[in-house]
């Protein structure tokens, strides 16, 4: 296997920065909404309902569908498409690239997925239910809208974009992969603009909320907004939420010749494999997973300022990721963690797009964002350098590491560079 | 709508009740309910000014997918079939409401 070189060795076109942001989360349509939530504290966790599963919580999103898209597309279209949508005519603005200008042909689609076609297929059934199950009242959209390739093809589908587009199913880690599949198809020359990250439809498929009650491991709590509680004993599991995260990731060469706004390098990932397991997380491969990232950025852990858990709330989850953040940053002294799914629940795809995002300004405002509804710690989960309930100010933040790991034993970790 | 109503259905058109009997309808009524399938369809669509005469693809933005979902809609709302070859007769207001006229007469409740 030919080894991945480590980021210092890279020339500036082999380099790839995030130069546009669009998201929506269920505390936040924007960046900047996003960041005063997780400073402030703002839960988007809600309570909710949803056909033969009934009365749950959820993070539900509140973005204007038809900023972007036309009521008729998005009628035809799925939750996930539109989110996608919104996401990345949203990070197109704010990159403020020359999109006129823009030769399409180069232009790549990269967004994760945890699930797709689970929406419309209940749904599908549900209506047919009224008609006897006569499959001859099945709808003709139901193809379109549930191929894999369904919410980035839409993306591409308004934005008149005509380089390649894909979904990357890998499971909660997909936003990390999205991204990491944009960086790789850029320093291949695939595409000279990257429009990469997740998405969540997951709120809407009743399946993802029976699975983990079945399973044991979907939140209650009276108080919606204390129902998302990692690390804390009280933890009973997950609250699903929807959301998307789309970034605009160029070369840097690129992006300084148009003079671009340019949030972070993205110098680090890795992506493995526990081989374990269906369900249950294996730390050991999840450390390997972020020392491999560490490598390849050429860093020492201990140069990481913060790191950005993806722990969901589930009892066995939150502290296997301990076991294995423990393993890999020991005593680091400066180093953070903290998480964003107390805040907005687990928003699947997107999740590993959108709490990276959330951890992005620090570089600028030097607060690190806390993991909120940790009441009483679980020791368990007493990591050095957990921000607890209240954000934490810093004298500098160079490095951020975003950790995504997902079932089937799929792990990811991204690191990301002031810039 | 309450935000955490908005789960059901985004792609479906509203769940109607099928209305079963079609043999009474007049061609005012049949045009009307053509109109009701439409601004399902086309939302974005101003229909006020739908001139009944030229062909709807002349004057909206329809695509063979959009006249499926007449199709679909006629079939579920008023359990008409409409076979393939028979889709040309929904060009305009006028041949749709020409065409379903006998068609609606032949549907049982």
């Amino acid at each position: 296997m030919i080894s991945l070189s480590t980021h210092s060795e890279l020339p500036d076109s082999q380099r790839v920065v995030i130069t546009g942001i669009g998201l929506t989360a269920p505390n936040g349509n924007s960046l900047t909404e996003l960041r005063a939530a997780l400073l402030n504290g703002k839960s988007g966790v809600q309570p909710y309902e949803i056909r033969y599963f009934g009365k749950t919580l959820a993070g539900i999103c509140d973005f204007e569908t038809t900023r972007h898209q036309s009521k008729k597309d998005a009628r035809r279209g799925t939750r996930a498409g539109g989110i996608g949508v919104f996401c990345a005519n949203e990070a197109l603005q704010d990159s403020g690239i020359d999109w006129v200008n823009t030769a399409k042909e180069n232009v790549g689609v990269y967004i994760g997925v945890t699930e797709h076609g689970n929406v419309e297929t209940e749904s599908e059934i549900y209506q047919i239910k009224d008609y006897d199950y006569d499959t001859s009242f099945w709808s003709h959209h139901h193809n379109p809208r549930t191929v894999a390739n369904n919410p980035a093809g839409e993306i591409a589908l308004n934005m008149g974009i005509t380089g390649p587009h894909y979904t990357i199913g890998a499971a909660c880690a997909a936003g990390n992969a999205g991204m990491i599949q944009g960086l790789q198809m850029l320093r291949l020359g695939e595409c000279d603009l990257a429009f990469a990250g997740g998405v969540s439809e997951s709120i809407h498929t009743f399946g993802i909320f029976a699975g983990f009650a079945s399973q044991g491991a979907l939140a209650t709590h009276d108080d919606p907004t204390k129902a998302s509680r990692p690390f804390d004993k009280n933890r009973n599991g997950i609250v699903v939420a929807e959301g998307g995260c789309v970034y605009t990731l160029e070369r840097l060469t690129d992006a300084r010749a148009r003079g671009a706004k340019i949030y972070g390098e993205i110098v680090g990932y890795a992506i493995n494999t526990d081989a374990t397991d269906f369900v249950l997380p294996n730390p050991e491969r999840q450390a390997q997973c972020m020392r491999k990232a560490l490598r390849i950025a050429g860093i020492a852990a201990e140069q990481i300022d913060i790191v950005s858990s993806h722990a969901t709330g589930t009892h066995n989850g939150d502290i296997l990721e301990c076991v294995a953040i423990r393993d890999v940053f020991g005593d680091s002294d400066k180093t953070y963690v903290n998480n964003a799914k107390s805040f907005i629940g687990h928003s699947m795809g997107a999740a590993g797009a959108l709490e990276l995002a959330g951890n992005l300004l620090a570089f600028d405002d030097r607060q690190v964002h806390a993991t909120i509804n940790v009441d009483d710690l679980d020791e368990e989960c007493a990591l050095k350098g957990l921000v607890q309930n209240q954000p934490r100010e810093v004298d500098r933040v160079d490095y951020i590491l975003n950790n995504s790991f997902g079932m089937l034993g799929i792990n990811s970790a991204v690191i990301i560079k002031r810039f | 709508m309450a935000k955490n109503q908005i789960c059901f259905s985004f792609n479906q058109l509203t769940k109607i009740e099928t209305k079963g009997d079609f043999a009474d309808m007049a061609p005012e009524e049949i045009r009307q309910a053509i109109v009701d399938i439409l601004s399902d369809i086309a939302p974005d669509e101003d229909l006020s000014h739908l001139d009944d005469s030229v062909n709807f693809r002349d004057q909206m933005e329809l695509d063979s997918m959009d006249f499926l979902d007449i199709v679909m809609e006629l079939r579920k709302r008023y359990r008409v079939q409409v076979p393939e070859e028979d889709y040309p007769q929904l060009a305009s207001m006028d041949t749709t409401v020409s065409y379903l006229e006998p068609k609606m007469a032949n549907v049982t409740a």
